[in-house]
């Protein structure tokens, strides 16, 4: 305690502003350097919040699903992807936008490609694409040279994976499609209103429907995730991967596959928690 | 503006489906034989109202006589029902299993009933017959 005391009375001595003759607590702590913590809603705040991905994930298209007979004869349903000309057009860096990802193109088209789209495969050394999707990683290390193609055995069969993609759309639904609501009855004086929604709220008070009430409305056509599909078989050599269970969307459409997020994503404050 | 060549195609082209079925098949099948049994164009092939036995790899082998074939790719399946004690007992029996070995044909009937698939004997007095090995 005794060092303790002298060290935090030498420290003040040499505090620039203050007279020798000035008297300062033992106890007090003159100066301490400090970080200005980010704006909680700053991108790179967000960033850090975020649960990331090491590596980037694959782009494929749904060809359609079939049946897959495991070891033991256990018979899955099976979505089939197929991986074809994949290649890396370019990365994204914290010092320039922000955060760090890694675009991939899928296909061939060189129709009505634009001249600033060919220069970008250009850039890459890459043939023009169909469809690009990137992929954020949680470090500079997940990022991938320019032109490098990627094929199906990126993912292990056994292992999970989150699907990406659009969900086949159904244009504008009652409420008994898009919310599974009952509807009105079938009989006792129901007139033209027997899939209706019935009352969507109270009289005078709040004298208006409350937001977020559910109604007829445009369907599916929308983004959907579904997470944690296990891998069955995978073939690099052949450009195929085979999901256990189904995918949104029509066949033909395209998907992104990814490392499950729950299973082997982490944000990037937890990992500075623990240490990693 | 530089174009660059799109990278060789992947199974000469060939359409991504044809490819899995056909490698399925020969995974699967690799002597034809399974498939052969239900094909339509195969005159002894499986039929509704054949009473057949299935062998297995790891369990005893079923007895009971066919109600449907269902041709569905390496989904086919045939709906196998007995008596068992009275009982009517069905067993669905996807062929193209790794476990089953082998399916033999115990009779057929004289005249085949009407209808692919017999579900409406169920129960009735057209039912089928308890069958033992």
């Amino acid at each position: 305690m005794s060092s303790l005391v002298f060290k935090r009375l030498s420290s003040s001595a040499i505090l620039t502003g203050l007279s020798k003759r000035q008297l300062v607590s033992p106890m007090a702590i003159p100066l301490i350097e400090s970080e200005a913590p980010l704006p909680f809603k700053s991108p790179e705040a967000r960033r850090q919040r975020k649960r990331l991905l090491d590596r980037p994930g694959l782009i494929g298209v749904k060809r359609g699903m079939t049946q897959f007979y495991a070891r033991d004869g256990t018979r899955v349903p099976a979505t089939v992807l197929e991986i074809d000309q994949l290649e890396v057009i370019y990365n994204k860096t914290l010092e320039k936008e922000g955060y760090y990802a890694v675009q991939l193109g899928y296909g061939y088209k060189l129709k009505n490609q634009t001249k600033s789209m060919l220069g970008h495969f250009r850039n890459a050394k890459v043939s023009p694409k169909e469809c690009l999707y990137e992929f954020q990683v949680k470090s500079e290390q997940g990022l991938l040279p320019l032109g490098t193609e990627l094929k199906a055995d990126h993912f292990k069969p056994g292992q999970k994976v989150d699907i990406i993609s659009k969900s086949k759309g159904k244009g504008f639904a009652g409420v008994m499609k898009r919310w599974n609501f009952s509807g009105l009855p079938a009989s006792h004086g129901t007139s033209l209103a027997h899939r209706s929604a019935g009352s969507t709220g109270m009289n005078t008070t709040p004298a208006r429907v409350l937001p977020g009430k559910k109604m007829a409305g445009h369907l599916g056509d929308e983004l959907n995730t579904i997470f944690n599909l296990e891998v069955l078989d995978v073939n690099a050599e052949k450009g195929y991967i085979l999901v256990k269970g189904c995918v949104s969307g029509s066949i033909g459409s395209y998907v992104r596959i990814r490392d499950a997020l729950k299973e082997y994503g982490s944000h990037i404050l937890q990992d500075k928690k623990t240490g990693k | 503006m530089v174009v660059y060549e799109p990278l060789p195609k992947l199974r000469d082209g060939k359409p991504l489906m044809a490819y899995i079925r056909q490698a399925q098949y020969k995974k699967l099948d690799p002597t034809g034989e399974k498939l052969k049994m239900i094909e339509r164009s195969n005159p002894e092939r499986l039929r509704a109202g054949d009473v057949v036995s299935v062998f297995y790899k790891n369990q005893k082998p079923v007895i009971g006589a066919i109600l449907m074939v269902k041709r569905s790719g390496v989904a086919s399946a045939i709906l196998l029902r007995n008596k068992v004690a009275g009982l009517g007992v069905e067993v669905n029996v996807p062929i193209f299993n790794p476990n089953v070995m082998r399916i033999d044909i115990l009779r057929r009937p004289d005249t085949y009933r009407s209808r692919n698939r017999h579900y409406y004997i169920r129960n009735s007095r057209l039912d089928v017959k308890e069958v033992k090995l």
